[in-house]
């Protein structure tokens, strides 16, 4: 199982080596190459790295996302938001709600790691910003990706926010998130669906933003100590899709709000999100169907992952499996890697303490 | 006595459904007669997915080494275990199409247990009971038709463990593996029990192995409670779902961790809640050597 980790680390490695800069090149497409970097999975690759870093006592990883680190420094926008859009320097992008936080997260843990103030000057400036852009019933119309659309999945613009205001204690920042988690909530429908979960409305979902989604919930709902209010009705929905893929067999690449999955292909950067949402309920739990389920999900990556080693690809994870899927066709983007990376550590880190304690009946 | 079974199988070399039907024709004294035999075409393009829904990627594997081709997977011990009991029993033949002909047993292969032909079929016997070894999911249309109930073989100690895997789901959990035998319901393991065994495990023992003794035991505890159940004398016990909950095919990797865990003698301790006062879960997990 490291091994394919490291792979994918390795991978990670050689998207930051092939820009200039610092940044991680956002994919790599066969015969063109690779793209330029991208700021917001940039941003959220350090707190990857520096996972890594610690997991398997290599600093050369903490490096590389200090270089990452600095290179979005150097990108962040008068007003503190960041740029969405791929990074070209002769074309600088527009700021972005989305992206900015996706780069805040990188930013505290940055902080953490390196207690360096720069780093917590620029989060509070992006922080500052978000909150600034934020309307009063806790959505962010502007700066979408999508004019005026403001997507459930921007549950993860509030976990970056949760974890800045916790980890600087700033009490309007907590309350935005609160904000902004009550409006994602209000997006919730009875079958554990949401109603602007894709990238635009009323599109179905990839589960590259359900796992957003899901994930955002829990992660807040962990920060915040506030499981019942938003962990539970995301657990919930954590439960009907581990039904729905457990009878199903497979986990779909899309979905739409009654829960209809595209199974023309699977979006394997959403199986890994939802493998992580899954362990979390898990570990909340204890119940060992979230485990097995994750499992099958990160098996189905693993099958699907490059690994010859020596090549340009080993490593890689395609956005889409069969490659010409919907989403991200024939590209090999940063961010599946990332994502599997961190799964796998969270489910690594499971097995081992099941290893080591045995099961309990949760 | 009972106006006689049907047998429905799964596939047409089910060795459960084979020492069944042998046993009913020639073990066991007071068994009800057996009116004929549904089994489900395992080549339609339905089991296949279903096959395929609940084994995942093992599914070509399992099923080619379950229609006597030779392969390597790790379900060799659960097959080489039917094999052991079907030789200790005599039973002449590996498919119900020649066992059937010897035993003079109609033999019906339907696209499916809720197929019109299925149906069809049961309203043609008619039969009061049925015995079930496999075939998947049964509907209300189904059940309805056989008024008498359906008794089926559950491979672990009901109400906790329901569903797929449940053997290994319960020696994840460090429980006494067990067979159960219970009338089928409307839903997932959830119908009312009639007899419960448990099932001692050795140290190192393999998970096919015990997955395949498991079944085997509640095979014999079917045919033991058989009669008096068609008496219409057999002690029902209530099955009631909050107590358990349904479990899914068990992934490769949690497999592995469990196999580790009867390797080296480790049993995980279960906690006792949930388990209502007069209707204990089997022991925790002792070796036996």
């Amino acid at each position: 199982m490291s091994e394919r980790i490291r792979a994918a680390l390795d991978w990670l490695c050689a998207s930051q080596d092939a820009v200039a800069g610092g940044g991680s090149s956002a994919y790599y497409v066969p015969i063109v190459g690779w793209f330029p970097p991208y700021p917001e999975t940039t941003g959220y690759i350090i707190p990857t790295l520096l996972r890594a870093a610690a997991v398997y006592d290599y600093p050369e990883y903490a490096v590389r996302a200090l270089r990452m680190a600095d290179w979005l420094l150097a990108l962040q926008l008068p007003e503190g938001a960041f740029p969405g859009g791929l990074y070209r320097p002769r074309r600088p992008g527009r700021a972005s709600v989305f992206n900015t936080a996706q780069i805040l997260l990188g930013l505290c843990v940055m902080h953490v790691y390196s207690r360096e103030s720069r780093f917590h000057e620029a989060a509070e400036r992006a922080a500052t910003w978000l909150v600034r852009e934020q309307d009063p019933d806790g959505r962010w119309r502007k700066h979408a990706y999508e004019p005026e659309f403001s997507p459930s999945y921007y549950a993860h613009v509030c976990w970056p926010l949760a974890v800045y205001g916790k980890q600087f204690g700033d009490p309007e920042v907590l309350r935005c998130v609160e904000r902004g988690l009550e409006a994602v909530l209000s997006d919730r429908l009875a079958n554990g669906a949401f109603v602007n979960w894709g990238f635009r409305p009323g599109a179905p979902a990839f589960t590259h933003t359900i796992g957003y989604i899901l994930q955002g919930l829990l992660e807040c709902a962990v920060a915040l100590e506030a499981w019942d209010r938003y962990g539970a009705p995301a657990a919930d929905s954590c439960a009907r899709l581990l039904r729905r893929c457990e009878t199903q067999g497979r986990i779909a690449g899309s979905y739409d709000a009654d829960w209809r999955g595209d199974l023309s292909f699977v979006c394997l950067t959403g199986h890994c999100q939802l493998a992580s949402a899954w362990l979390r309920v898990y570990e909340r739990g204890g119940d060992p169907r979230y485990l097995n389920v994750a499992a099958k999900a990160l098996d189905e990556v693993c099958r699907r992952q490059r690994l010859r080693p020596g090549r340009r690809l080993h490593g890689a994870i395609a956005g889409s499996h069969p490659l010409y899927g919907c989403y991200l066709t024939m590209r090999y983007p940063n961010w599946a890697a990332k994502f599997f990376v961190d799964a796998m550590l969270d489910f690594q880190r499971r097995l081992d303490a099941l290893d080591a304690g045995g099961a309990t009946h949760g | 006595m009972a106006d006689g079974v049907v047998l429905l199988a799964g596939y047409r070399r089910a060795p459960t459904a084979l020492a069944l039907l042998w046993a009913l024709k020639r073990r066991v004294a007071e068994a009800p007669p057996v009116k004929a035999v549904l089994c489900v075409n395992e080549f339609s393009p339905r089991r296949w997915r279903q096959w395929r829904r609940r084994l995942g990627p093992e599914a070509v594997g399992r099923v080619a080494s379950a229609l006597g081709f030779r392969t390597a997977t790790v379900h060799d011990a659960e097959y080489a275990t039917y094999r052991e009991r079907l030789d200790d029993w005599n039973v002449p033949h590996r498919s119900l199409r020649r066992l059937c002909r010897e035993l003079d047993v109609p033999l019906h292969v339907v696209p499916s247990l809720d197929s019109l032909t299925a149906l069809r079929l049961l309203d043609q016997y008619g039969p009061r009971h049925a015995l079930f070894t496999g075939g998947g999911i049964l509907r209300a249309s189904f059940l309805e038709r056989v008024p008498g109930g359906i008794l089926n073989v559950h491979s672990a100690w009901l109400p906790h463990v329901r569903g797929m895997n449940a053997a290994e789901w319960s020696l994840y959990y460090g429980m006494q593996p067990a067979a159960t035998v219970h009338l089928i319901d409307r839903g997932i393991d959830t119908g009312p029990i009639l007899a419960r065994r448990v099932v001692d495990v050795a140290q190192g023992e393999q998970l096919g192995h015990i997955r395949a003794r498991v079944v085997l035991a509640g095979l014999d505890l079917l045919l033991e409670v058989l009669p008096a159940f068609l008496r219409g004398e057999a002690a029902i016990t209530a099955n009631p779902k909050e107590q358990g909950r349904q479990y899914y095919a068990m992934a490769p990797v949690l497999r592995g961790l469990v196999q580790h865990w009867i390797d080296t003698g480790i049993t995980p301790v279960c906690s006792p809640e949930e388990v209502a006062p007069d209707d204990p879960r089997p022991a925790p997990m002792r070796f036996v050597t």
